[in-house]
């Protein structure tokens, strides 16, 4: 069975400057990966290259056994909110029911099967009641909720998520890893985040990506990761953060 | 407005006014959400290098801007796609090279000056039944892909990324929506000239938007804002003329009162919000 994400000798660099160098790494169907690197460090053009919406100078990508391109409407993804134009006049809805598009036919309006998924995924992440509502008039962590539920709308094998709760409260970003937990095995789910503490309790093995890709399996995430993540020794805080981590995490974790 | 209804050419200009005002309203909500107002300037402009050759070779010279419109919008739209550095600064080339042309292959124009000022600044008044034939098929092609297309036209807006990854065919929507827009502007020409095209795309669109839940009300309400502003345009035109005698032309009338439009819909929803 080919893996659902492989990465090989993948370089790419956006004109002169080298964002990623000589990548290498393998996804099982299923898997959840945690994404950890500072800013700029290549997390969202890592991303962008499973997606297919960039492609590698050097190297391979294979998504489900095939390049990016002819994975689509195989892959979910939720995108950094910061770049949404919030005020766009589209219900939710609609907005929602954008992940089916690829899937069946592209004109005239969408087909029973197609709304039902809309459902479902709203329902999923408790936006169910706010579907004919505009974008423009839910708060931040609603919108962000209604992104994941349209990555979910289109029932993808592959869910791709770029720090999915940055403007979400800590309860709605415990209702949200909770569901990328119930997703389980039918989802290969990788999630880009900052937040250590979610990374360890949620994900099942992490990547650190700054420039090169370090891929820790399963294992404790160690102040030493986070200081090769980053690239210098974490600030005392997250230092702090990263040893209570250690201490908690035992062999039944 | 009653003894103007009794000229043909009034009435001309009216059924002109209201056709262009369907495609305007309908392709300007598009261009507005998309933030392509610039893209659509440039093919205006590019289009009146046609205008320029239409005269110099011969041929109708909408024909010549029908042309370099679609040929400018296809080079815009594939540089789009590939996310060109510079993409600015190529439709500012496309916008200033584009009226260059015009203005070079009409100098060369061997006996009579064509009207210059009739392209620049438009003249509804002069609009032909041809015209208006033709606004009537653009503005059934429009809605027409507008029935077929809406719903990925409407994610490739949103979120151009995200249509496609879920596999939308997204170069060929957008070039169907840049090929649409500069039809739409060639059009437009007839009605405000080359420029003054960006104002009737962008100012009905963008007054509807603060009323508007959903991409198909804006447009709805963009239409009825562009006919308003197109027929208080005539309106002024006429009474400015037969009353105190002041002949001032249309297209800039028409897009005075669209600004108007636009200032009295942002003040009101601001006082509606804090009502």
């Amino acid at each position: 069975m080919s893996p659902a994400i492989a990465f090989r000798g993948v370089w790419f660099s956006y004109g002169r400057r080298t964002v990623l160098e000589d990548v290498d790494l393998e996804l099982e169907k299923g898997a959840y990966l945690g994404v950890l690197g500072p800013n700029g460090g290549g997390k969202t053009t890592l991303l962008k290259l499973v997606l297919g919406l960039l492609e590698p100078d050097r190297g391979t990508v294979r998504v489900l056994g095939l390049p990016p391109a002819r994975a689509r409407g195989r892959i979910g993804y939720v995108p950094q909110y910061a770049r949404f134009d919030a005020d766009f006049p589209i219900r939710v809805r609609d907005a929602v029911l954008a992940a089916r598009l690829g899937r069946g036919r592209l004109w005239g309006p969408p087909e029973a099967a197609d709304r039902a998924a809309a459902e479902r995924a709203l329902e999923q992440v408790g936006m169910a009641d706010q579907a004919r509502r505009q974008v423009g008039e839910l708060s931040g962590g609603q919108l962000q909720r209604v992104l994941v539920a349209r990555a979910l709308a289109g029932e993808p094998e592959v869910l791709l998520l770029d720090e999915p709760t940055s403007s979400v409260d800590p309860r709605a970003g415990r209702s949200i890893y909770e569901l990328l937990d119930q997703l389980g095995d039918r989802m290969t789910r990788i999630l880009v985040s900052h937040d250590v503490g979610v990374l360890h309790r949620h994900v099942r093995s992490i990547a650190c990506v700054n420039r090169r890709v370090w891929y820790h399996g399963e294992g404790a995430l160690t102040p030493e990761i986070l200081e090769e993540a980053y690239g210098e020794p974490m600030e005392v805080v997250t230092h702090a953060h990263g040893h209570r981590i250690l201490e908690e995490h035992g062999p039944d974790a | 407005m009653s003894g103007a209804l009794a000229l043909p050419f009034f009435r001309h200009a009216l059924a002109a006014g209201l056709l262009a005002a369907v495609a305007c309203g309908v392709i300007g909500s598009y261009v507005v959400v998309k933030e392509i107002a610039s893209i659509s300037g440039g093919l205006a402009h590019a289009a009146f290098g046609g205008v320029g050759l239409g005269y110099l070779l011969g041929f109708d010279p909408m024909l010549g801007a029908v042309g370099f419109g679609l040929l400018s919008g296809a080079g815009i739209g594939v540089a789009y796609r590939r996310k060109a550095q510079g993409l600015e600064t190529l439709v500012s080339m496309v916008w200033a090279v584009g009226m260059a042309l015009g203005v070079i292959f009409l100098a060369m124009v061997p006996g009579y000056a064509p009207d210059l000022a009739s392209y620049l600044f438009g003249n509804i008044l002069l609009v032909s039944p041809t015209w208006i034939l033709l606004a009537a098929l653009l503005d059934g092609g429009v809605l027409l892909a507008l029935v077929l297309w809406h719903r990925p036209l409407q994610a490739l807006s949103f979120d151009e990324e995200f249509a496609e990854v879920v596999g939308v065919p997204v170069t060929a929507l957008l070039l169907l929506l840049l090929g649409l827009t500069a039809l739409t502007v060639v059009l437009l020409i007839r009605v405000v000239g080359v420029i003054l095209v960006i104002a009737l795309l962008t100012i009905p669109a963008a007054a509807a938007r603060p009323w508007s839940a959903t991409l198909g009300r804006m447009m709805a309400l963009s239409t009825a804002l562009g006919a308003m502003s197109i027929v208080g345009g005539l309106w002024l035109a006429w009474g400015l003329s037969v009353g105190p005698g002041l002949d001032l032309p249309t297209g800039p009338l028409i897009v005075v009162v669209a600004g108007v439009l636009y200032g009295v819909s942002k003040v009101a929803r601001s006082l509606v919000r804090a009502a």
